[in-house]
Order: structure tokens, then C-alpha cells, then sequence
């Protein structure tokens, strides 16, 4: 009976027959371990994020009225998280941490009391940004917030959902841009 | 035996007395020992060290005028990717971390609030996050990082603020995270509502 490593990598005891068998047991082990550490390197070097764009109308709301961000263009999907053709306002993740970053521009209002920001994480309001004070006649407001999030469930759904406060409208969103980054899995790999 | 020359992998000579047996053993007993090292290094990077609170409620009641110190409970723990969260509990604005394992640190926060009563037109909300480094335990500072952002009431009922800050933690540093609050709402109080998220996690080595 062969010994093996810590690893797994078999070889033969002291005394046993080495033959072709001793070779290839040890050389497709370390196969095996290599192709194990080619997934770990490319998840370090790689990490699952995704991008997704609308340059004009992501959303159109009156005051107060609340709305999600929606999006026509994939810049980049390394794990699958949009399908836009079936659900243009989401990404859909597996359980894990992840950072998300979102941008737009906000216009055609004639004054803007606040607008709001907030992501939302299975449906729920997980955490946002608020932008108050702007006043004034309003055109082209840039807006942009991160933040980390935990998805605890399977394909859990992340959305930005934004409302504004203020006379005129409706308000017209344009040059959105969502970004999610995994951070980690909630369990070690 | 011989090595090859960078992995230095043992094979033999020709003048080396024969014992394939041997000779297989040691081989594999070097790569494994070069792929633990492997698979130990790839994982450190994976699986960051994360900590999450999130307020499942109404955290405290600030008065108007008045900087006060705020922070999670042990019970908003959302998760942990280490058995003792990075930021030692229940409190964060009086805790402190040292980790063994310096690399840089995001620190961060999402902070929600909402008037007890009724809204001052206009009013500031101001929230800030520090995070003090500290060669000892007994906390002679050090060094600070602050960040603090300023917002005002915009008429949407709950308040929402964001603020991060990136930070190196040292092998010889202890540090202490606090946030505050202020706002100028004369008109009622103001709460830190369920929903504000807190985070810490370990972004990679300092070099």
C-alpha cells in the first residue's frame, strides 16, 4: 500500500515495488493538487464582479415617488450576477460579501429638496446615501455611493433603488452605472 | 540527491545507491511541502478577514448641538469571517483590535437617521469616523485617520450618510474605531436607526 503526503500525493513505502504504477499515482496527484491551485489562483487574481450601464432613462419619477435604476448595457460579468435581457435592474448573486459601488446623474427638475440612494439586498432596503440642501434650479446632479453588503441566501438580488424630494420633475436618471465586486464567500474556501 | 535549481525538488545521482522507493518518497514530500505553501497563501488572500454589524434597531437618541459617540451591538452581528470579529464587541467606539496579521483595512459606514419629531429646515447632519493607531495596548495615540462627512435633512424622513476610510495596521499597532454624530435639528431629536451597517475587513498584506 503506497504512503501519502499531507496532500494526498501517494508514493511507495520502503521495500514495495516501484514500477509504473508508483509514477503515475504520484504524477496524477500532483496533477490533481495543481488544478486545485489554478481555481485559487485565478479567484485571487480574478475576483467575481460585474458592470452594468444605461446611458439615458434609467429611471423617470416624479417627486417622491421611489424607483428602481435600470440598465441596458453589460460592461463586464465574470460570474454571471446580470442578465439584463430577463431583469434590467439587478444583479443575482450566490451567498457571499460583496462591495457595490453606484453612479448617475440626476436631471430636468426645476428645485431638488434631496435625493436618495439605497441599495437593496432580496428586496429589502439594506443601507443607502442621501443628498440634501441642493436647492435651487437643478440640472445634471452627479451622484455616487458604495458600501459592502452581505447576500446570505442563494441568488439573492442587489438593486439600487432612488427617489428625490423637490418642485418639477419628473426627474429623469441617466448615465447610470451599477458595479458589484465579490469580496469573499461567507464560508472559507 | 540533487535539487532542481529554484523549487530545489530532490532527485538522484547516478553515484546515489538505488532506493526508487525512497527517492519518490522525498520527491513527493517536497512538492507537497511547496503546494502547502501554496494553497495557504491563495487562502489568506480569499478569505478576507470580514466583519458586518448592521442595527436590527434604533441603535440611540441624539440631541441637537451634541457630538456623541455611537456604535453597534453585539446582537447586530450580521457576520464574521473570524470567531472573534475584527473589532472587538459591543461597543467599537471603546474597543480595540490588534491583529497579528497587519495588512491595510477597510473601515466603513452606513449610517441611517431620522427626526424623533419634527424636522428643522435645512439642518446639518454630520457624521465622523476615526480610527486611532496605537504602539500599545494602553492606547498613547499614535496616529488617527478621520473622516467625516456633512450632509443636510433633505426632507425624505430617514437621513442616509456613507463614509469609509483605508487604513495600515502595523504588527506593533493597536487600533480603535469611533463614530460620531452631530446634527443641528433644534426642532426634536434624532435617532441612529436600525438599518446603519458597520464594516471592517482586511483588504491584503502591506507589501
Amino acid at each position: 500500500m503506497p504512503g501519502t503526503t499531507s496532500l494526498g500525493i501517494r508514493y511507495p513505502f520502503q521495500g514495495e515495488t516501484v514500477d509504473q504504477a508508483s509514477w503515475q499515482n504520484m504524477a496524477v496527484d500532483i496533477d490533481g493538487l495543481l488544478s486545485q491551485l489554478d481555481v485559487l489562483r485565478s479567484t485571487t487574481t480574478a475576483p467575481a464582479t460585474a458592470s452594468v450601464f444605461r446611458a439615458s432613462n434609467s429611471a423617470t419619477l416624479a417627486t417622491t415617488v421611489t424607483g428602481n435604476l435600470t440598465f441596458d448595457t453589460e460592461n463586464w460579468d465574470t460570474a454571471g450576477y446580470a442578465n439584463l435581457g430577463v431583469n434590467n435592474d439587478r444583479f443575482t448573486v450566490q451567498p457571499g460579501v460583496f462591495y457595490v459601488c453606484v453612479a448617475y446623474n440626476i436631471n430636468t427638475i426645476t428645485t431638488t429638496t434631496g435625493i436618495q440612494t439605497l441599495f437593496l439586498v432580496g428586496g429589502a432596503i439594506w443601507g443607502g446615501y442621501t443628498v440634501g440642501n441642493i436647492g435651487g434650479t437643478t440640472t445634471n446632479t452627479n451622484v455616487s455611493t458604495s458600501g459592502l453588503i452581505v447576500a446570505q441566501a442563494v441568488n439573492t438580488t442587489v438593486q439600487v433603488q432612488v427617489r428625490w424630494n423637490g418642485t418639477g420633475g419628473p426627474a429623469v436618471f441617466d448615465l447610470a452605472r451599477f458595479i458589484i465586486i465579490k469580496v469573499r464567500d461567507l464560508v472559507n474556501v | 540527491m540533487k535539487a532542481t535549481d529554484s523549487q530545489f525538488f530532490p532527485y538522484p545521482e547516478n553515484t546515489d545507491p538505488g532506493d526508487a522507493a525512497l527517492e519518490l518518497q522525498v520527491l513527493a514530500e517536497s512538492v507537497d511541502a511547496k503546494l502547502v505553501s501554496e494553497f495557504t497563501d491563495f487562502r489568506s488572500v480569499i478569505n478576507r478577514k470580514v466583519t458586518v454589524w448592521r442595527a436590527a434597531a434604533d441603535l440611540q437618541t441624539i440631541p441637537a448641538n451634541s457630538v456623541q459617540t455611537f456604535s453597534p451591538l453585539s446582537s447586530d452581528l450580521v457576520y464574521s469571517s473570524v470567531s472573534d470579529p475584527l473589532v472587538a464587541i459591543p461597543d467599537w467606539s471603546s474597543s480595540v483590535f490588534s491583529d497579528a496579521d497587519p495588512g491595510y483595512f477597510r473601515v466603513g459606514l452606513q449610517l441611517a437617521t431620522q427626526t424623533v419629531g419634527a424636522v428643522t429646515a435645512n439642518s446639518i447632519r454630520k457624521l465622523t469616523l476615526s480610527i486611532f493607531l496605537s504602539n500599545t495596548a494602553t492606547f498613547q495615540i499614535d496616529s488617527t485617520e478621520v473622516v467625516t462627512v456633512e450632509g443636510y435633512d433633505n426632507g425624505l424622513g430617514l437621513q442616509y450618510q456613507f463614509c469609509e476610510i483605508l487604513t495600515a495596521v502595523t504588527n506593533t499597532q493597536y487600533s480603535k474605531v469611533t463614530s460620531d454624530f452631530f446634527h443641528t435639528n433644534v426642532a426634536s431629536d434624532v435617532n441612529i436607526k436600525a438599518t446603519t451597517v458597520f464594516w471592517v475587513y482586511r483588504v491584503c498584506d502591506l507589501d
